[in-house]
């Protein structure tokens, strides 16, 4: 289970053994529940690690905060209710395996999209929110997440200010890179996945807003390809 | 590790969570549906942001997935602010 901080994303309890903070809790068992938001106030215990174990919150609950602890590697943390009912299970092997690798999402060796700032990582955490496991997973080994518009164009963004790349179905229903968009923050000091978020967000629910908004470099022309889609995308633009 | 001064978010029912992306990551606000008071903030609040050109998109209690918001609703669970954005 990979644990994400309020200004800390790690595997390894040392950071977020703290006072005041809140955490989100990953399953690296995909199927086990949806993500959990864990609070803690005080009293959590720093307990001796080894990266990517898996760790959850003790059961018992105090009025002055939640103990931390590790459990035995290949359990899984699941949900919990607001009043803090929590309880863990063993994983499958297939999902001890899932499990494994996730965990070498916290290898710096692997991510490309740097979680270097406080500021990066809980726009990191919001992303996560957002989208699959899988996504997120690409999303921090390749740079890139794929969003594919309602005109069937797709749309592969990047962190920061790069361009979104827009591919379109050519004849033999491939997909082939038609042109870049360009849609950035007005200040421009906002961490680089916020950015991911924004075009994510606009493209899946304000496609023609977005397109309208950008500055857009073309690579290709059109005519090359789908006319269904084209004619489809210039009809709602219109 | 500093302390967050960002109210928790608490994912409890009767909750609305706003999100507003920004310079610090996202901050985070929790107002309670079930209180007056609080659904007035969280209503001033939502304009306040979209006067100065954010862009809101909300998940409602269905469950039903982010959708763009024009109109306070306080039937939604989570809001998503977007900071203004420009063609580069």
């Amino acid at each position: 289970m990979i644990v994400l901080s309020d200004a800390h994303y790690t595997t390894d309890n040392s950071n977020v053994t703290t006072s005041s903070c809140t955490a989100t809790s990953y399953y690296a068992n995909a199927s086990a529940s949806s993500n959990t938001v864990i609070s803690w106030d005080e009293n959590c215990t720093t307990i001796d690690t080894t990266a990517y174990s898996v760790y959850t919150l003790d059961d018992t609950i105090t009025t002055t905060g939640r103990i931390y602890r590790q459990i035995a590697a290949g359990t899984v943390y699941v949900t919990g209710t607001a009043s803090g009912n929590f309880g863990y299970y063993s994983l499958s092997k297939k999902d001890l395996l899932k499990s494994k690798i996730a965990g070498n999402l916290a290898d710096n060796r692997t991510i490309k999209v740097p979680r270097n700032t406080p500021e990066e990582i809980k726009a990191q955490e919001l992303l996560r929110e957002m989208i699959t496991s899988k996504e997120f997973r690409e999303y921090l080994t390749k740079g890139k997440l794929t969003v594919i518009g309602r005109t069937n164009l797709k749309y592969v963004i990047r962190p920061g200010h790069q361009m979104v790349q827009v591919f379109a179905k050519d004849k033999l229903g491939k997909y082939r890179i038609v042109e870049k968009l360009c849609v950035v923050y007005k200040d421009g000091k906002i961490p680089p996945t916020d950015a991911v978020i924004m075009r994510k967000l606009m493209i899946e629910h304000d496609e023609f807003a977005f397109r309208s908004l950008a500055n857009v470099y073309k690579i290709a022309d059109h005519n090359e390809f789908d006319q269904h889609q084209v004619s489809a995308l210039r009809a709602r633009i219109a | 590790m500093p302390t967050s001064e960002l109210a928790p978010l608490q994912k409890k029912e009767g909750n609305i969570n706003f999100k507003v992306t920004g310079p610090s990551g996202d901050d985070r606000f929790t107002w309670d549906r079930r209180d007056l008071d609080q659904i007035k903030q969280a209503r001033d609040k939502f304009y306040d942001l979209l006067k100065k050109g954010y862009l809101a998109f909300g998940v409602n209690t269905k469950g039903q997935k982010h959708s763009k918001m024009g109109r306070f609703d306080p039937d939604a669970e989570e809001v998503i602010f977007v900071a203004p954005v420009v063609g580069g």
